[in-house]
């Protein structure tokens, strides 16, 4: 139940990163609201659940820019399971807003420098005839951080009522048994 | 070579922290996932997953692109108004001469289809269109693509060109059965043969960093003029001759540079195509 309400939830957000993007571009960069949700849910220290969001995440990436599957969730899973170790590791409390702008920067650069050498190493091997290259990265890097930088809270926000949601849907399932 | 050894030890630990936990267990089990649809898409069988990963954001990605067009179409209204009736009005004057130029064609073409007759040339490739409709356009800026909901099955092919409103906006680079991902004209990847229509001259179009597009290999004694209208030349089968793709704008090059290269002007608004067509040759 748990997982249908994720997938039905990452469908709904790879939806508006589809319809939305092409109007809030600049220099060609978009925000990554699939990123975003990601790595929201790497922070959260209770549970594994972010990686199967970054997996269903990476997969809804790869289709909707018509990538093969691996492209995008690759570099995702790698982006959360170091991010989700780190979280562990370093933060005492369970992660607020004010920690969400600290772990974009190194994510972001994780995501993006893996989206590009997988992208290689798939075009490398003929599963992609298009390889993105290094300059589409630093091109973009800047504006997308910032993209990124402004839409991560509303997302994390989204992220605590998801789970808020579920909570009550799990406890009422326990509760009708 | 004691700290070597130290170091090594180190890091040995570090990494094997991380291996023994439940993270990175979970980890390995969704990247051998990962792997394994690799391989299901090397074999060919991924198309009814990749559908449903294409589709299901679909109702959503057009209600918000819905809204969000219009609000945007809104405020640029509002923005542009003092501009609209200077541009309409020089437009009505374009319409006027184009027209008259229209007129003088059609009497062109009856006399070019009479001489062809009495010579016996065969009739010129005509090119059918498949309508198509974007389920999603560079959604994460990183590939200047756009993907359609026509695939193998409506006969759409690698290669072929995408049009809108009657200029080439792309080629198609990847096809499923129900889906194809198209290049976007203004990619820095993209390239087609063109021909202006003026004089005959062949030329490359090619994409810029997802800006726009220019005109590249012609050659420095080529008189140019801006506005003066660039088609495809038909030389790679799969994109048919004549397809506008846009007017020749500035020049960029410098005169010592072995080849001219100019701006090519789309009208196109590369960031908002909703529905386009496939010309299959």
């Amino acid at each position: 139940m748990k997982y249908l309400i994720y997938f039905l939830f990452l469908a709904i957000v790879a939806g508006l990163n589809a319809g939305v993007a092409p109007f809030l571009q600049a220099q060609g960069a978009a925000p990554n609201f699939l990123f975003l949700l990601a790595l929201a849910f790497a922070l959260d220290k209770e549970n594994y659940d972010c990686f199967f969001i970054a997996l269903m995440a990476g997969l809804f990436m790869d289709a909707l820019a018509g990538l093969p599957p691996g492209s995008f969730s690759l570099p995702l899973l790698l982006m959360v399971f170091l991010a989700s170790a780190a979280a562990r590791q370093f933060l005492v409390m369970d992660a607020s807003l004010k920690f969400l702008g600290l772990f974009l920067l190194p994510a972001q650069l994780v995501f993006n420098v893996g989206f590009v050498a997988v992208n290689f190493g798939l075009f490398k091997i003929g599963m992609t005839s298009d390889f993105i290259g290094w300059a589409n990265f630093w091109r973009q890097f800047a504006s997308s951080f910032l993209l990124n930088l402004v839409f991560i809270y509303p997302v994390y926000i989204a992220v605590v009522q998801l789970k808020i949601f579920i909570r009550k849907q799990i406890l009422r399932e326990y509760k009708a048994r | 070579m004691v700290l070597l050894a130290t170091y090594y030890i180190l890091l040995t630990t570090f990494i094997m922290r991380f291996i023994y936990t439940k993270g990175f267990l979970i980890f390995f089990a969704t990247l051998s996932a990962v792997f394994f649809l690799l391989l299901l898409q090397a074999k060919g069988w991924l198309g009814p997953v990749r559908q449903v990963f294409v589709q299901a954001p679909r109702p959503v990605a057009y209600l918000v692109g819905k809204t969000a067009g219009s609000v945007k179409g809104f405020l640029a209204a509002v923005y542009q108004l003092r501009g609209i009736a200077a541009e309409n009005a020089t437009l009505r004057g374009q319409v006027v001469e184009l027209q008259r130029q229209l007129t003088d064609y059609d009497q062109e073409k009856r006399d070019n289809e009479a001489l062809r007759k009495q010579l016996g040339f065969a009739d010129s490739v005509k090119y059918s269109l498949v309508a198509c409709s974007a389920i999603a356009e560079n959604p994460f800026g990183l590939t200047d693509t756009l993907v359609l909901n026509c695939g193998g099955k409506q006969g759409v092919a690698v290669g072929q060109a995408v049009v809108s409103e009657g200029y080439l906006v792309g080629k198609i680079i990847y096809v499923d059965k129900y889906s194809s991902t198209a290049l976007l004209a203004i990619s820095s990847k993209f390239s087609v043969d063109a021909q202006i229509s003026k004089t005959g001259s062949y030329a490359i179009a090619e994409g810029s960093f997802g800006a726009g597009m220019v005109l590249d290999r012609l050659p420095q004694t080529q008189d140019l003029q801006a506005g003066w209208l660039v088609t495809t030349a038909g030389i790679n089968e799969q994109v048919p001759k004549g397809i506008l793709l846009g007017q020749i704008g500035d020049v960029i090059s410098s005169q010592n540079d072995l080849f001219k290269k100019t701006t090519l002007l789309s009208p196109i608004d590369f960031s908002s195509l909703g529905f386009v067509f496939v010309a299959r040759p």
